[in-house]
């Protein structure tokens, strides 16, 4: 069920009277039938997996529960035996630890990635005769967010920054809830879960704001992202008979696309949840505004970022082994470069990370890569950055130089979209190399070669325009103005108008029905 | 800044006002669709697209609870049945909702929508069983069914037709059926000033009560050249399949719908008579099982594709027939004559001529008789008659002449020309070239010359406009029209397609602006010509009244 479907918005309309027609204490039970009837009628049976590592996930929690209160000190006990029932639960709940995340890592790499590695053991096990099979495993839908989900609520359980969960069917509704499971933003439990328990009051105005994000979201997607993608796709599954300046083109169309659909179907999940009186965390912050690519993945899927940083890099960069790779960094390297070392390797293991969890293919290993190894250089170059500007006089404040890096930006992340959206390494190296050759020739943009790529004049105007108009409302948020909040302030006519527009625009421009709408990109994560 | 934050201000101060918020989410829902019943006319394909589907928008246009008889089945049924004729003829009123490959389950919304229209008034159902035997693929019939959706007014009938299409079709969707916009969105980057033209219907089916006519024939269009004589009638008297093979012919879909459609005139004490229209594809097998059908259900079928049956009603396919299938104007005369009479011999149902109520159906008996008139230009031989002939404000003329079509132009035909206000025309010299128009009574173009002639203009919807540059394909190339006249050419190109009959003398082709739509071939009141560079007779391919089996078609 698409979340750009009549039957999904027929589905979250039944979901929202429900919701509201039920007393506050029933209302999460509204929510919890609704999200595992949503998974059951993507995934079937598949149902199981998730219920599964739920129950895994809530056991482990309650396990680290029982150790602390198993082990929590009389009130009266001294500082040292204080101590050292914190430190023997630390010790106890590091297994529960364990045990939840191998189980949820492990069926996560198990499902998505035994064929990946099977594959390429095989390229070096066939030289002795020995054959890995490949299964046809099935993944179910979200299995990717909702695993990062389990492993954080495990983390923030045992560092005590969230409190365990007591009861399994509300547990099930933090692990299931249907309109972040398809696609994120990927939720911590101390941010959500108790919002989802709560039973929400009705309220009209948070309706009008909860539709609003709906219908944007709707419009990103199905009139932008999936207009996008038509040329798009004729360039890269066609990429033999392209070269210039228009294979560029549509690695950026790409990345354009990627971030409208994406945000896009986020709009429709912070939508709904807006209704039901749910406030779902960010996930983009106008991300083609970065100034730099470090930026970039500060406001680009920010919820992945926000894990990967917490649950990656600080434990990597604090931990023993780093201490004392840097020991040794800097007494080889000296101290300045061998300081550096650890964050930067830690830094690469995020991106190798980020790469790998997009999909079991070496093109997007080496997306992750390509960004590491960016963010690192521009570290490393940061001292010459500031050597030159001073040389050239520039004003790093200054517009044009913010707009420069914007731009600078944008190019560097759309070669990146090379790896994430070709079908191969190989293929990606070949239209980095096509758009090499002769780049500079922009003809292709007036010349007709535009009209030879699916979309008539019609649809590029539009999407132009649509595009246009996606930058506008980025630009306006950049600036902290709440366009909702905006058209709240007006009177009803504009209002209506505006939300009559905003329903017309994707049920007539929207590219569904005949065109059959493509399923949203990042779902497949 | 994260816009979730800043919408908490927004959201205080909003609760105790219930009905005031419900009312106005109910208003703004009815505002989003009263937006979408505006826009999915403009949207949708069919409305403008294709005269076989108008009947189902023009059976609203028949006051309610007057019809009495009503017919249901495909093009062929829409082209043989003459509603004027029923009227006329027998003094019933009647109503023709055949569409273009119309399934069962489209009779059967169609007939809820007759019933609810006119009630107790309505008693006899003419079906044309033909789709269940010789019934379209799925996507064909899909496509058919939405567009008689699309033209049904929203209704009960409406909603739960739209729930069968859901049912039927594996990739059946309810609200694709019942919102038109949601189906045809994707034309935006297509629509013309055509789209949002006023609808038409009423010009092209409101007078004939349902029936698209037809008016030119085989003969002229060629396409039924394989069937220009009666070889297409194949029922022989010989069963040669068992009562299972003949069942198993039946679209399993169709046999379920007609079922519901017999239940439905049974409840509502309508009879249903069965007919086939001759039919190039009809055949001894289709003819037993349909046979079947009318004997499992205890109603009259009347097959007039057989030998005998065209032989009584004196059908002539060459000048009856506009192809294979489809009669012309003469055809259906003849067809509604023989089933007027089975109805007026086995049915009691009043003679509503003279009835005040039925004062409609004499205003359109006028309207009527002008395409009667129209209809007659076919079967004129000589250019001085036709000339007189197209001396009316209704038609729109388009003339090329071919080789030396002033050679043996007779005097009697110059003084029509100077009557019709054509005076190069009457004064073509031997070797002149010539194209004209006439448009609405008046001389738009009157070219003469010893060079190559040609004109251009655009025909759209009865307008002519001249036009000095040639027209590109396009959206609107359809409407182009192109005269040329030399000595190897005399032609009326429409939207590319070549019309006139190009033969050596006065071609001619004639539209009645009243009925003329788009430019398709259906509009032309007849194409003709004349050798006017030896005498004056026509000479198109049409069989004199001698040739035909059928005798004269004159009606």
């Amino acid at each position: 069920m698409s979340f750009v479907s009549a039957y999904f918005f027929a589905f979250m309309a039944i979901v929202v009277v429900l919701y509201f027609g039920v007393p506050k204490t029933g209302r999460w039970i509204v929510l919890l039938c609704a999200s595992y009837a949503f998974f059951f009628i993507n995934s079937h049976f598949l149902v199981a997996v998730l219920f599964g590592q739920t129950l895994v996930t809530y056991l482990c929690g309650r396990w680290m529960g029982s150790i602390d209160a198993k082990l929590l000190p009389p009130p009266d006990a001294d500082k040292a035996s204080k101590r050292e029932a914190k430190a023997e639960a630390k010790r106890l709940k590091k297994r529960a630890l364990r045990v939840g995340v191998v189980a949820n890592i492990g069926t996560w790499l198990f499902l998505k990635y035994f064929n990946f590695f099977a594959d390429n053991a095989n390229f070096l096990l066939d030289m002795i005769g020995v054959h890995i099979p490949s299964l046809g495993l099935l993944v179910p839908i979200g299995l990717s967010f909702y695993t990062l989900q389990a492993v954080a609520y495990l983390i923030d359980a045992q560092r005590g920054k969230c409190p365990v969960d007591e009861s399994l069917p509300r547990f099930m509704l933090f692990m299931s809830y249907f309109p972040q499971i398809v696609q994120g933003p990927i939720p911590r439990y101390a941010d959500l879960a108790n919002q989802l328990y709560e039973g929400h009051g009705f309220d009209f105005k948070r309706l009008c704001f909860g539709a609003q994000l709906i219908l944007w979201g709707v419009i990103k997607k199905i009139v932008i992202a999936d207009r996008l993608g038509v040329p798009v796709s004729q360039v890269f599954d066609n990429y033999g008979y392209y070269s210039g300046f228009i294979v560029f083109l549509a690695a950026a169309g790409y990345g354009l696309q990627v971030y409208a659909d994406f945000s896009g179907g986020i709009d429709i999940a912070r939508g709904f949840s807006q209704v039901i009186g749910v406030e779902m965390q960010q996930n983009f912050n106008q991300p083609y505004f970065s100034r730099s690519i470090e930026d970039f993945w500060r406001r680009w899927h920010m919820t992945l970022g926000g894990w990967t940083r917490d649950y990656i890099f600080y434990p990597l960069s604090l931990s023993k082994a780093f201490a004392n790779l840097g020991k040794h960094a800097r007494k080889i390297f000296g101290t300045n470069a061998g300081k550096k070392i650890p964050p930067f390797l830690a830094m690469f293991t995020v991106f190798l990370f980020i790469g790998f969890w997009h999909g079991a293919e070496w093109r997007f290993i080496l997306y992750g890569v390509f960004n590491g190894i960016f963010i690192t250089l521009a570290i490393l170059l940061d001292d010459k950055y500031e050597l030159m500007k001073k040389r050239f006089r520039i004003d790093g404040e200054s517009t044009a130089w913010k707009i420069f890096q914007m731009i600078r930006t944008f190019f560097l992340c759309s070669i990146g979209r090379f790896f994430s959206r070709a079908t191969s390494v190989s293929q990606a190296f070949a239209m980095m190399g096509a758009a090499a050759t002769g780049f500079l020739d922009v003809s292709c943009i007036v010349d007709g070669t535009l009209l030879t790529l699916g979309l008539n004049t019609a649809n590029w105007v539009l999407l132009l325009i649509a595009i246009t108009a996606l930058l506008i409302v980025d630009v306006v948020h950049e600036k902290g103005v709440s366009i909702r909040a905006v058209i709240a302030s007006q009177g009803i006519a504009v209002r209506w108008l505006i939300y009559l527009a905003a329903v017309m625009i994707p049920l007539i421009f929207g590219v569904y029905g005949d065109y059959n709408a493509a399923s949203f990109i990042y779902q497949q994560f | 800044m994260d816009e979730a934050l800043d919408t908490q201000g927004a959201l205080s101060d909003n609760r105790g006002n219930g009905l005031k918020h419900l009312m106005k989410a109910v208003l703004f829902m009815a505002l989003i669709a009263v937006a979408v019943a505006m826009l999915s006319p403009v949207f949708s394909i069919s409305v403008q697209g294709n005269a076989n589907d108008d009947s189902v928008a023009g059976m609203y246009l028949q006051p309610e609870k007057t019809v009495q008889i009503a017919a249901f089945g495909p093009s062929t049924t829409n082209a043989a049945i003459s509603s004027m004729d029923l009227y006329e003829g027998f003094g019933y009123c009647a109503y023709n909702c055949a569409t273009a490959l119309q399934s069962f389950e489209a009779s059967y919304w169609l007939m809820q929508e007759m019933i609810r229209m006119h009630g107790d008034e309505l008693k006899v159902a003419l079906v044309d069983p033909s789709m269940l035997v010789l019934g379209a693929g799925e996507q064909t019939r899909k496509a058919h069914d939405e567009r008689i959706l699309v033209n049904m007014k929203y209704s009960t009938v409406r909603i739960m037709a739209s729930i069968d299409m859901w049912r039927l079709y594996s990739d059946g969707d309810f609200l694709t059926s019942l919102v038109p916009l949601v189906r045809y969105h994707s034309r935006w980057d297509e629509l013309s000033a055509e789209d949002f033209a006023p609808n038409t219907v009423e010009k092209r089916v409101g007078y004939t009560h349902g029936q698209f006519i037809r008016y030119l024939c085989n003969a002229e269009t060629k396409e039924g050249a394989a069937v220009s004589s009666n070889a297409n009638a194949k029922i022989t008297d010989k069963r040669e399949k068992g009562e299972g093979e003949l069942r198993s012919m039946w679209n399993a879909n169709d046999a379920a719908y007609f079922d519901k459609f017999f239940r439905l005139c049974r409840e509502h004490g309508i009879d249903i008579v069965l007919f086939q229209t001759p039919h190039v594809e009809w055949g001894d097998d289709q003819h037993d099982s349909i046979q079947l059908l009318a004997d499992d259900y205890g109603i009259p079928f009347i097959d007039m594709s057989t030998q005998s049956a065209m032989d009584e009603l004196g059908i002539n396919y060459a000048m009856d027939f506009v192809d294979g299938k489809h009669s012309n104007i003469h055809g259906s005369h003849k067809i509604t004559a023989h089933l007027g009479k089975f109805i007026s011999d086995n049915y009691e149902l009043d003679d509503k001529r003279g009835d005040s109520r039925y004062a409609f159906m004499e205003e359109d008996a006028v309207r009527y008789g002008e395409a009667m008139e129209d209809s007659q230009l076919l079967l004129t031989d000589h250019v001085e008659e036709y000339l007189r002939r197209i001396d009316r404000d209704r038609y729109t003329v388009f003339i090329a002449a071919k080789g030396n079509a002033g050679k043996s132009l007779s005097d009697e035909a110059r003084k029509a020309c100077r009557e019709l206000g054509l005076v190069n025309l009457s004064k073509l010299a031997d070797g002149e070239h010539y194209v004209g128009i006439l448009d609405g009574g008046s001389v738009a173009l009157d070219e003469a010359s010893e060079k190559k002639g040609t004109a251009l203009c655009t025909f759209n919807d009865g307008l002519l406009k001249l036009s000095k540059t040639k027209m590109q394909p396009g959206a609107s190339f359809k409407n182009s029209v192109e005269l040329a006249s030399s000595n190897n050419a005399g032609t009326v190109v429409i939207g590319g397609a070549q019309k006139a009959e190009n033969k050596v003398g006065l071609n001619f082709i004639v539209f009645n602006k009243q009925i003329a739509y788009g430019n398709v071939k259906n509009t032309m009141v007849d194409t003709s010509c004349f050798d006017t560079s030896v005498g004056s007779k026509r000479t198109s391919d049409i069989p004199t009244p001698q040739q035909g089996t059928g005798g004269s078609p004159s009606i």
